[in-house]
């Protein structure tokens, strides 16, 4: 890593500069993408129900609205994620978490909201990823969760035993048990 | 022929014509900055970015080995202008300089600063960092002791070492590609789902191969038919490919748990990602096997169990390949044309060292392999004189040494 920051450092200015331009440019097109109906323009209808800079003053901090697959247990449920640009995007990939306890699944860390998938570790991640792209990637990870590398390791066990059953009973659970504490 | 499309093009609605320049113009935006390339470097595997972003991509990460952003390729060789694209676009530009305005001023300006940033660099001899020339290339030669070494200095680069930084201990040459070295691979690192899928694509491509028309995909269908011959090697090819099993080599010394998860989610994106199926991607991807001397551990435990294919299995697949083979003489007689580039294989080898170009240190790595490779031989073919075993891999090992022949010496 020290390699990595040394040999970075003259860019510095030159990345947080392409930084910037770009990040503008896929807000641009995000809220083109998004309010769209033309299903060619805008596949995302019914995935991503919402994302957008929180302050439109600053684009590193965003905000994300998912909505939990058909056919998963997460369907019919919202899931918001919060997405921080670093300055150095997008040579290195954004940080995206969900919100604390509020989703249950093998590749997330229910209590810090952190989500496991490899694009979007330094090590896997490549500059033509955008912030859509990676939400949608992180959706698609609701579908199909990956147990050989869980970060909750109890419910990486539960679907590596094969019990689907069991899996998709203690998420539905706990999603019910969020919304009625949502309500309270 | 040569004007059919202009022709055409005269006789199309506006709206065509429209869509058709607008593709043009998306065709020169950097999928780094998604801004326009000023200066458009081509990698190797064919994809353009714009000089700046291209040296900053190569020396933001120095972890790892010099990759295509868009298809994580090795990029073994130094991009290149790619003047087609560079005059497009100050086609265009000159086209539209009538409108002038400020922000119009501002492309300009960043044209011009691009381009004396590149016309310095290229001066003082320091294009990408100087990042091309003083890097090397890991390479494994099996036939020798099979140990990773710089492909500049010959020192030796344990995984370790290299692992931090990328960086050759003894010439602190970059390593150009994965250097991850010839650690034992633990055949338990593979799930029994992944080693089921392993046995299940092996099974698939046999049965597809003499199907297949993809140009990309006939050489290594060649050489995937002859690897049968030796009775280690088919397992080889069909360890599932590509990117997500390249960067499955390029951790896997690191943490091999994290790796089954990077290679399931990789597929997913892939899934998304490109239209093209899985199986073309494996074969396209075949060359890129770097790590085969590891594989190869595991493959021939698994082959002893599972998957042996026999003499006669290989006389199918050369009857249904006519065009690839004539038929198992003709390659037999390959095998013993001890001038290594016999005709044939010579004009298939310069053909392919397009191809393979930018994974030549993949094929270096693969050049030779485990004795056992040489004792199945000789049951298999007895008639073979003693310095044919020395050189048990067919046709495709004769390719390599084309290829070596052209770029390195090792």
């Amino acid at each position: 890593m020290p390699t990595a920051l040394k040999k970075q450092k003259p860019y510095i200015l030159s990345i947080s500069d392409t930084c910037m331009s770009r990040i503008t440019k896929e807000y641009r097109l995000i809220r083109k993408t998004l309010a769209s109906d033309d299903p060619t323009v805008n596949p995302y209808r019914g995935i991503i129900d919402l994302l957008n800079p929180i302050d439109e003053t600053d684009l590193s901090k965003w905000e994300a609205t998912i909505r939990g697959p058909e056919h998963t247990p997460y369907e019919h449920y919202q899931f918001r994620m919060l997405i921080d640009v670093p300055n150095s995007y997008p040579m290195a990939p954004p940080k995206i978490m969900f919100e604390r306890d509020a989703i249950l699944h093998c590749n997330v860390k229910s209590a810090t909201g952190e989500v496991c998938l490899d694009i979007l570790k330094l090590q896997d991640w490549t500059p033509v990823w955008d912030i859509l792209h990676c939400v949608h990637a992180v959706w698609r990870l609701l579908r199909e969760p990956v147990c050989e590398s869980p970060l909750d390791v109890d419910m990486g066990n539960i679907i590596r035993c094969g019990d689907t059953r069991a899996y998709h009973g203690i998420v539905k659970y706990f999603l019910a048990e969020r919304e009625r504490n949502n309500q309270n | 022929m040569g004007d059919e499309l202009h022709n055409r093009l005269l006789h199309q609605s506006n709206s065509t014509k429209d869509e058709i320049l607008y593709k043009v113009i998306e065709s020169l935006i950097c999928s780094i900055c998604h801004d326009y390339m000023f200066i458009p470097m081509m990698t190797p595997c064919g994809h353009n970015y714009c000089y700046g972003c291209l040296n900053t991509w190569f020396s933001s990460n120095t972890q790892k080995e010099l990759a295509c952003p868009q298809c994580r390729s090795d990029v073994t060789t130094i991009p290149a202008l790619n003047t087609t694209l560079q005059q497009y676009l100050s086609f265009i530009l000159d086209r539209l300089s009538s409108e002038e305005d400020d922000s119009f001023k501002r492309l300009l300006e960043t044209k011009i600063k691009e381009e004396n940033d590149y016309k310095l660099d290229k001066e003082k001899d320091t294009l990408f960092e100087g990042v091309f020339k003083n890097s090397a290339l890991a390479v494994a030669d099996d036939s020798d002791d099979g140990i990773t070494r710089c492909s500049n200095c010959h020192w030796e680069l344990d995984p370790d070492e290299v692992e931090d930084g990328n960086v050759c201990p003894h010439c602190n040459a970059r390593i150009r590609n994965y250097a991850g070295g010839n650690d034992e691979f633990d055949e338990e690192e593979y799930s029994e789902g992944e080693l089921n899928e392993i046995r299940e694509s092996m099974r698939r491509r046999r049965e597809e191969r003499p199907a297949s028309t993809d140009p990309f995909a006939n050489g290594d269908d060649v050489s995937s038919e002859e690897d049968s011959s030796s009775g280690d090697e088919p397992m080889r090819e069909h360890i599932p490919q590509g990117r997500w099993a390249r960067s499955h080599n390029r951790s896997i010394a690191v943490d091999a748990v994290d790796d089954d998860e990077d290679e399931e989610e990789r597929e997913e994106e892939e899934e998304e990602e490109m239209d093209s199926d899985m199986k073309d991607f494996i074969e396209d991807d075949e060359d890129e096997d770097e790590d085969g001397s590891r594989r190869e551990l595991v493959l021939s435990a698994l082959n002893n169990r599972q998957v042996i294919i026999t003499d006669d299995e290989e006389e199918d697949a050369q009857e249904q390949a006519p065009a690839e083979e004539e038929d198992h003489d003709s390659d037999f007689y390959e095998h013993n044309d001890e001038g290594f580039v016999s005709g044939d294989s010579l004009d298939e080898g310069q053909k392919k060292a397009a191809d393979m170009d930018s994974n030549s240190d993949s094929e270096n790595r693969s050049i030779s392999y485990p004795s056992s490779n040489e004792v199945d031989e000789q049951d298999d073919q007895d008639e073979r004189d003693t310095e044919e075993l020395d050189d048990p891999q067919p046709k495709r090992q004769k390719r390599f040494r084309v290829v070596l022949g052209d770029s390195d010496d090792e």
